[in-house]
């Protein structure tokens, strides 16, 4: 019976299918012209859109400001999750591990709403951080409603995935390799540089990527902690949408948003494969 | 291997290790080791698995912190420093290369360590992969090397550095047969023209006879003999030890009359006069050890001899293994050359004697 795993396929085909399907509207109605006072879309096919949007200066500067702000969310993500990866790989105590651990979890757990108004709270302008400074005589900061709260609301929530992604590279490297380095001479330091960091760097350019990808569909941190100041890719086409009710320019939109991160992520891709190279060139 | 350019060349250190203990919970992994190991010696950490010989190594390199006592190299205390700080070089026993570095950097990676400046690395590295036999490796990476060439870089690597210890784990567990004969001794050649001070694990009594200078038997986290080769094999203290090194009988004995260095012993009707070897612990519990090969066969009522039967019978290649058994019950494994001839017949009456000089009292 040849048939029978294609049966076994097909609601994994049929699922695809509907995205397929999805996909391949949103893509025709970004060659099409809207009927002027409905939602409908009509033809000729034409090119329009996509000139408009290339043209218009907002969608320039929102592609530019989101690529900076993922750029900046996944150094800073990579910053901290790195450490706490490594802890998570390495450490002895599991004391230390377990609350690594269910630190990550826990905003796994928790909604991104909920998460996103407990920052509020704790950022915010009159929040218990602002409250704290001003409870010890210090001058209060300006931390939610503008790209730093963005920022670190976005970063919060890339690090589990940061870090899990990356956890499995490092548990992938033999301890026995870390020893012999520094049965070698290398100290600490040295062997995470010349041993630990070359041969995670697979494994970081993924949660890397899986950070990026996650940062430039960026939407509800920055729509609930922007204040309405941060213009990410996603909300300025949902803002697009309400205002200009233009569905064929938003697809156009969105379509050149998905062809500029897909171009970034592969640059990111070759990155990998060039750095490594570069690494052990380095390392002689 | 032979000839060696001062380049590698490392003086040999004195090893010296007191009380050292260490538990892991209520696991005493190792228990009160003691033991010295003159400059440029090989000895061998041999005992069963578990007994402690990989904590006992790591311990030298730095990995272990143990609970109590001492480590010294020429007098320096070690415990106080960090690995890197050492001057041991240790062999894993999945030789440990770095992936992503060519041969060549992997060897250089100590000296590099140790601020070795190229001008002065290149040689060195040219040296080590000389004297281990891999130059034409250089510039190959660790996953296009077989599993012995990926032994000789991890012995290059180590050697580079000029340790003051080499350290090594069941170095060759991985390798086949006849691989593995060849390159211990290739590795004892090299560790003789070094003069390198070296530790060997090993649950393998052949490897610990073939490559020693001093043979340490281990036993649950102790020292439970430790001597030249010939002397442990020869003159083991303890019936474990015996037993480690292959003694097919061990016979519960009664002591008799002293004579001299001498003692005659029986057990059950059968004697033999042994030479005492240690006068301490055999006379509350003797037992006997007695080789397979001590035991002579002799025809049925040869004066002297025991009367037994043949239990059992193997072939051995060019000699023959028994199971004979006295015929007051006694059961003794009895090696015998077969001189080209065939087995002896199961159930045939013998005589059988010990050779007493072959013998050799222990502890239980
Ligand atoms: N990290 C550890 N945690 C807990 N127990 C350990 C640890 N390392 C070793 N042990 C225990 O200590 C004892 C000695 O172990 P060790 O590895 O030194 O034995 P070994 O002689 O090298 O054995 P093998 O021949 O099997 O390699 C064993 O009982 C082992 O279970
Ligand atoms: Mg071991």
């Amino acid at each position: 019976m040849p048939l029978r795993p294609y049966l076994l396929l097909l609601p994994a085909i049929a699922a695809f299918s509907l995205f397929a399907a999805a996909f391949v509207t949103f893509m025709v109605v970004s060659f099409q012209t809207a009927t002027p006072g409905t939602v409908l879309t009509h033809g000729p096919a034409t090119f329009a859109n996509y000139s408009a949007v290339i043209a218009s200066p907002l969608a320039r500067s929102t592609a530019l400001a989101t690529l900076r702000l993922a750029g900046l969310m996944t150094l800073l993500t990579a910053l901290l999750g790195y450490p706490l990866a490594y802890v998570l790989a390495r450490s002895t105590s599991r004391l230390l591990r377990r609350l690594v651990l269910f630190g990550l979890i826990v905003t796994f757990l928790s909604g991104g709403v909920t998460r996103a108004y407990a920052w509020l709270i704790i950022l915010g302008n009159r929040g218990l951080l602002n409250q704290m400074l001003v409870a010890l005589g210090l001058p209060t900061v300006r931390l939610a409603y503008n790209e730093t709260g963005v920022v670190i609301g976005v970063v919060h929530f890339l690090l589990p995935f940061f870090v899990l992604t990356l956890l499995a590279a490092l548990k992938n490297i033999p301890l026995s390799l870390e020893e012999s380095a520094r049965n070698l001479g290398a100290s600490r330091w040295r062997v995470f540089w010349h041993v630990v960091l070359p041969l995670s760097i697979p494994g970081l350019v993924s949660a890397a990527s899986l950070s990026f990808a996650g940062a430039l569909s960026a939407f509800l941190f920055p729509e609930l902690l922007g204040g309405g100041r941060v213009h990410m890719a996603s909300n300025v086409i949902f803002e697009t949408i309400l205002t200009d009710f233009n569905l064929p320019r938003v697809a156009a939109m969105a379509a050149l948003f998905l062809v500029l991160a897909l171009a970034a992520l592969a640059l990111l891709g070759s990155l990998e494969r060039r750095t490594a190279k570069l690494w052990a060139g380095a390392t002689r | 291997m032979s000839a060696t350019s001062g380049a590698t060349i490392s003086r040999g250190c004195r090893l010296e290790i007191e009380g050292l203990a260490k538990n892991y919970g209520d696991v005493a992994a190792i228990s009160d080791v003691t033991l010295t190991v003159p400059p440029g010696a090989l000895i061998t950490l041999l005992g069963p698995s578990g007994c402690g010989k990989t904590t006992l190594m790591r311990s030298i390199a730095g990995f272990v912190s143990p609970d109590r006592g001492r480590i010294a190299l020429d007098g320096r205390d070690l415990l106080a420093l960090p690995p890197e700080r050492r001057s041991t070089a240790m062999l894993f026993q999945n030789y440990s290369l770095f992936p992503h570095m060519t041969v060549a950097a992997n060897v250089g990676f100590g000296l590099r360590m140790h601020g070795v400046r190229r001008a002065e690395a290149e040689p060195r590295i040219a040296e080590a992969l000389r004297l281990t036999r891999i130059a034409e490796l250089a510039d190959r990476h660790p996953g296009q090397l077989s599993g012995g060439q990926q032994q000789r870089v991890a012995l290059a690597r180590a050697l580079v550095t000029r340790p003051d210890i080499l350290l090594l784990d069941e170095p060759f567990g991985a390798l086949d047969q006849s691989l593995r004969e060849e390159v211990q001794i290739e590795l004892r050649k090299l560790q003789q023209s070094l003069g390198i001070t070296t530790l060997v694990v090993t649950h393998d009594q052949l490897e610990a006879l073939t490559l020693s200078d001093l043979v340490a038997v281990m036993n649950a986290g102790r020292i439970e003999q430790i001597g030249p080769p010939i002397e442990i094999y020869d003159r083991p203290n303890t019936a474990f030890v015996a037993k480690f090194m292959g003694v097919e009988n061990l016979v519960p004995v009664r002591l008799g009359a002293r004579d001299g260095d001498r003692m005659r012993v029986a057990a059950g009707s059968l004697e033999a006069l042994v030479r005492l070897h240690t006068t301490a612990g055999v006379v509350d519990s003797a037992i006997l050890a007695v080789r397979a090969d001590a035991v002579e066969i002799a025809s049925p009522g040869e004066p002297g001899t025991v009367a037994a039967r043949i239990a059992f019978a193997t072939n051995r290649g060019s000699s023959a293994l028994y199971e004979v058994t006295t015929d007051d019950g006694q059961n003794l494994q009895a090696s015998e050359d077969r001189r080209g001839g065939t087995l002896r017949a199961l159930g045939s009456r013998v005589g059988v004697r010990l050779r007493g000089e072959a013998c050799c009292l222990v502890t239980g």
